[in-house]
């Protein structure tokens, strides 16, 4: 019993040891990039990226749109991390960039569009001829065909229920992390995952109807 | 438990109490159709969760600080000493713009001498003298 106890308290202790140590590097990492270390922001970005990529691409939809976003925050990343204090920790704080840069994204593409009186420029582009021959109208297409049935169902859903979700699902991220990264309470994210799962049995059940038929 | 409660179980799977969880699976054993349902579900969720394929790119950050250098020449003036230059061509204008309004005004405005020559018709031209013994006579 005394050398399970003692093997437990090792236990914790080294994990307590292995995040201290994570904290520490996270903070040498974001030093060295105040200083203008350009090695440490490629370190920085070969962490992070992939991240990045997918949960920006999890609320634009559109991979061509999340190239240049993600480009955007990176760039953000590189001109403000002095402006990083700390509070809460660099993952949870790249996700807000990337959140944030994608719903305003999201926000402005909608203002555009109803200014303008135009239609969205996928179903423009569609309609030419020339875009339809287009190797990026194979890659549009593709795109759409291989997006699983949970992507096309969080479509229909308005851009915040869809950034909570995806952030709750996939990102694996906790309530309160989620509320601190959208500058939101909990229980708005509550209420807010409660509306997008309502609406996603909603759209899963008639699409799975369609579909298994 | 009805097959329209099945997606809404399978959505919340890992928030339903243990009895919920025991009557979908009891559920899912009886029903065909909810079972094809419940492994299209899974197998849809496990892609989306695993998201797009990324592809390494080992020029990505050079494109970064590119793109952070060419941000970086667009701004050819630091923001304090613009603040600087739009208020001082401010002062200047504004400076400016007074002087030439109080000189117009000043030329037409009649001095107190003319309006005296105007109202008694005087004609002060010609001889440049008030003629004082004028009140007097």
């Amino acid at each position: 019993m005394e050398s399970v106890c003692i093997s437990l308290s090792r236990f914790f202790f080294l994990l307590k040891d292995s995040q201290s140590d994570e904290n520490m590097h996270e903070n040498q990492l974001i030093e060295a990039i105040c200083e203008g270390d350009e090695r440490a922001f490629s370190q920085l970005i070969d962490q992070y990226r992939p991240m990045v990529i997918r949960i920006t691409y999890r609320i634009v939809q559109d991979m061509d749109d999340t190239e240049d976003l993600v480009q955007e925050v990176f760039l953000k990343i590189w001109q403000t991390i002095g402006t990083f204090k700390g509070e809460s920790s660099l993952k949870t704080w790249i996700y807000r960039l990337a959140v944030n840069k994608a719903l305003n994204f999201l926000k402005w593409k909608k203002i555009r569009t109803f200014i303008l009186r135009q239609e969205p420029l996928n179903d423009k582009t569609k309609n030419d001829k020339n875009y339809m021959r287009s190797p990026e109208a194979l890659k549009h297409f593709q795109q759409k065909e291989d997006a699983s049935a949970i992507e096309k169902a969080l479509s229909h859903l308005p851009s915040n229920q869809r950034a909570v979700f995806s952030l709750s699902k996939a990102e694996g991220l906790s309530n309160p992390e989620i509320a601190t990264i959208l500058n939101i309470n909990v229980g708005a994210v509550e209420s807010l995952i409660f509306r997008a799962k309502k609406s996603l049995q909603i759209h899963l059940s008639t699409y799975y109807k369609t579909t298994l038929s | 438990m009805n097959c329209q409660d099945c997606m809404a179980m399978l959505l919340n799977k890992d928030l339903i109490h243990m009895e919920s969880s025991i009557e979908l699976m009891e559920h899912l054993k009886s029903c065909n159709a909810c079972t094809h349902l419940q492994i299209e579900f899974e197998k849809d969720m496990k892609k989306w969760i695993e998201g797009p394929a990324i592809s390494d790119d080992p020029l990505y950050y050079d494109k970064i600080i590119i793109a952070s250098n060419l941000k970086a020449k667009h701004v050819f003036l630091p923001k304090k000493i613009a603040a600087m230059l739009v208020a001082a061509s401010l002062f200047v204008g504004i400076t400016i713009g007074t002087l030439f309004l109080s000189q117009a005004a000043s030329v037409n405005e009649p001095t107190f001498l003319s309006s005296l020559s105007y109202d008694y018709e005087l004609n002060l031209a010609d001889d440049d003298v008030f003629p004082v013994d004028f009140f007097f006579e």
